[in-house]
């Protein structure tokens, strides 16, 4: 029998919309979040858009902005799975890929006032909801989905009934300035497996579902974790290796008992750089092998960003939405498939009607630490 | 709660402590010179976190008899590379590298001049994810960044890990940096600089008689209070010989008869060191012919939570056997 | 101000910043195939070129740096524009 934990509530915020509805809708409609840049000194920067949240008035950047979408995606989900605001013992895994690093860039820069107990979102989880079971793993951008293994575990061991799992971040100069570096000729758009794909763009966002051992006496929930695998190719601080990335798709099947012809819908992680989505790419083919058409699959980076940490249960949330609207949605940007997602089901121009009950989502990050959930929904 | 944790091997990577039994006593507090310790080979563009964190993780892989080769240290495991998981804890890790990209930009007025081959550095899951490159780990690899409980709750996830199958051994290593920017940030006259790793093994190394464990950790807890924190332990303060504080215990005193147990050496603020040399201070005292069962703390009221975990001595036998073993392949 | 190396200025930087014995930096040696730089440590070497010789590279030009030769060989024609 395979185990199965039911997702009671979920919030999400991000460039698109500052709930999880607005956000599906937005998605839905094909809309992108990019816009020209609200939070750094523009003229010193090659590039000049980004996936923000528009938050921020004058243009004037503030600390504790990734700790604000955390708070918000919690209460969001809590409401939603009917709980109350007092979490007390329910631990709360929190993923992020750059903490509040932009904080201490204000407090370097700018003399902002940020304390040590705000580097990590502990004490503010705690203050606002009454948690004291709080923990931030810095994760990359698999940090919501390693979160969410870790989350499974202790469901699965007894050690909790129910917990909170969120990702969160807000982007730091310094990784914004690094790409902007990198990627001399900006990338004008994410545009996931594209033969003329140039590169990614940050995104701002958080996320969070509520996972429980039981389903409990309330609603149905919104669906179900089947199994989350998590592993680390050990091999390159930031090129991805396919096979490793195949290795966890397999794993994750396995631990969810399914096979891919199976999976109905597949959230790709989709950067937009050639090196992620090709490597993506090529363990896709080598796990779906003859039932490479079998699934749809899409990649919700092209309209929210690279939302790093958060953009795992992004693209969970949006599976979940997308099973239960039997609509996928799309990915504007791609024009020109690369050879090597030939024969797949890509979602383009416009959200595609689906029967869907099983979902993968992918999530890797920097240091190769890659993690795939399976999850089913609500039909 | 009854799950325990066996150390299985010890690094430390300190000012004048380089390995176990010398933080007991360290020596003339130099600061750590990572090339000497593992080659300068690969250290180039680390920061110095990683470069600790690098060494910390060699010692304790080695101590484990985990490294394929003990004494080249760019071994990989000889193990199956997916049964080892890396979980770092780090708070202060990788603020230089933020802190000196923003200055470069801030300076330049452009991202002209800012280092491509410092990405990596920018993101805080960089010690985890190349102690994992450099010794071929290929488990899960979790990087904790949870404040003043961070080593002791990186304890936690560990046993998570190997109760849920996903590890056979968890490298865990602690580390933070002494810098500018820390001491600025952490409002600090001075950080510690080191790193200090374990590695949790199998309870069946228990009765695996060449490589006992050093210590036996309790399953953590985390609680509003240290009062609090002492009936989720489930600790019988009777049986309990002595306690590590989160501030080096001076300012809290007894906790009902059991008397607190100075670290003996101040290494500046430790962060989330404090867990792990707290456990490795333990194991230390029993390798030295200390039983019984000692209590560590960590937490701050910043934070706003404490966490705690009891470190028990291995058994008579194994802990001879433990100390025959350290000095034979020292 | 653009500022020119000689051959051996420019074979320590190189050896510097790609953390190599300055012996194996000969004229071909290919950076990737034989001295093992990947693309991350190939921009670097641009950004460390434009720190030292105060010019300007853009990322199209070093994608077509593969060795001692072609570092020279781009240097050359930079230095050139600039004076």
């Amino acid at each position: 029998m395979v185990e199965r934990w039911p997702i009671v509530g979920m919030g999400a915020i991000c460039s698109l919309g500052s709930t999880a509805r607005e956000t599906f809708d937005a998605l839905c409609a094909g809309r992108s979040g990019l816009a020209p840049i609200r939070g750094f000194t523009t003229d010193w920067y090659t590039s000049d858009s980004l996936f923000e949240i528009d938050d921020r008035d004058d243009s004037k950047d503030r600390p504790g902005r990734a700790t604000g979408f955390l708070l918000s995606v919690i209460a969001e989900a809590l409401t939603d799975a009917g709980l109350s605001d007092d979490l007390g013992d329910v631990p709360v895994l929190v993923g992020t890929g750059l903490r509040e690093l932009r904080s201490v860039e204000l407090w370097r820069g700018s003399g902002a006032a940020v304390t040590p107990a705000e580097l990590h979102f502990g004490a503010a989880v705690r203050s606002r909801f009454g948690a004291w079971d709080t923990h931030t793993f810095s994760n990359a951008c698999s940090a919501s989905l390693y979160a969410l293994s870790l989350a499974t575990d202790l469901l699965s061991a007894g050690e909790a009934d129910t917990v909170v799992v969120a990702g969160t971040d807000s982007i730091t100069e310094s990784m914004f300035g690094v790409a902007d570096r990198v990627q001399s000729i900006p990338p004008d758009a994410v545009r996931p497996f594209d033969r003329e794909r140039r590169g990614t763009i940050l995104g701002e966002g958080a996320a969070a579902v509520v996972l429980r051992r039981e389903p409990g006496t309330g609603g149905s929930p919104r669906g179900w974790v089947r199994g989350v695998e998590v592993n680390c190719d050990a091999h390159h601080p930031t090129a991805p290796e396919a096979g490793s990335i195949a290795g966890a798709m397999r794993a994750a099947h396995q631990r969810a008992g399914v096979t891919p012809a199976d999976i109905d819908l597949v959230m790709l992680h989709g950067t937009g750089t050639i090196a992620n989505d090709l490597g993506e790419a090529l363990a896709m083919r080598e796990v779906y092998g003859e039932d490479l058409a079998r699934p749809v699959c899409t990649a919700m980076k092209s309209m929210t960003g690279h939302t790093s940490g958060a953009s795992g249960l992004h693209s969970l949330i949006t599976a979940l939405q997308s099973m239960d609207a039997g609509r996928v949605v799309p990915v504007p940007t791609l024009e020109k498939p690369i050879d090597e997602m030939s024969g797949f089901r890509l979602a383009r121009e416009q959200a595609v009607p689906v029967d869907a009950r099983l979902a993968q989502i992918n999530a890797f990050g920097f240091g190769g630490i890659n993690a795939v959930t399976v999850v089913e929904g609500n039909r | 709660m009854s799950e325990q944790l066996f150390v299985t091997g010890i690094g430390v990577a300190l000012p004048g402590a380089d390995h176990r039994d010398a933080v007991l006593d360290p020596q003339v507090p130099e600061p750590v010179d990572p090339a000497a310790r593992i080659g300068r080979k690969g250290l180039r563009y680390k920061d110095r976190a990683t470069q600790l964190a690098l060494v910390a993780a060699y010692e304790a892989l080695r101590d484990a008899g985990l490294l394929s080769d003990p004494d080249d240290a760019k071994s990989h495991v000889a193990v199956d590379a997916s049964s080892v998981a890396v979980i770092a804890a780090s708070n202060y890790g990788n603020l230089d590298s933020v802190a000196a990209t923003i200055d470069t930009i801030q300076q330049d007025r452009s991202t002209r001049l800012v280092s491509p081959i410092n990405t990596p550095n920018l993101s805080s899951n960089v010690i985890a994810s190349e102690a994992a490159i450099r010794y071929g780990l290929r488990g899960p690899n979790l990087t904790v960044c949870n404040g003043s409980t961070g080593g002791l709750d990186a304890l936690r996830w560990a046993g998570s890990l190997l109760r849920a199958g996903r590890a056979e051994h968890v490298l865990v290593v602690a580390v933070e940096p002494d810098n500018d920017v820390v001491r600025s940030f952490a409002g600090t006259p001075r950080a510690l600089d080191g790193a200090v790793a374990m590695v949790l093994g199998p309870a069946r190394d228990e009765v695996d008689t060449k490589r006992p464990p050093q210590a036996v950790l309790s399953a953590t807890q985390r609680a509003a209070t240290i009062d609090d924190l002492l009936p989720r332990l489930g600790v019988d303060l009777t049986a309990v010989d002595g306690w590590y504080g989160p501030g080096g215990a001076a300012e809290h005193g007894l906790i009902g008869q059991v008397r607190p147990i100075e670290l003996g050496h101040d290494w500046g603020t430790p962060s989330s060191v404090l867990g792990l040399l707290q456990c490795v201070h333990a194991a230390a005292r029993f390798a030295a012919g200390a039983t019984g069962t000692l209590l560590a703390v960590c937490g701050d009221p910043a934070d706003g939570v404490y966490c705690g975990t009891l470190v028990e001595a291995p058994r008579q036998a194994s802990r001879a056997l433990t100390a025959a073993g350290h000095d034979a392949h020292r | 101000m653009a500022v020119a190396l000689d051959r051996t200025e420019l074979i320590a930087l190189i050896a510097d910043v790609l953390d190599l014995n300055p012996e194996v930096i000969t004229d071909d040696a290919h950076f990737i195939d034989d001295l093992g730089v990947d693309s991350l440590l190939a921009l670097e070497l641009a950004v460390a070129l434009e720190r030292r010789c105060q010019i300007k590279i853009e990322s199209t030009e070093i994608v077509d740096v593969e060795s001692l030769r072609d570092v020279i060989t781009l240097l050359d024609r930079k230095l050139t524009i600039a004076a």
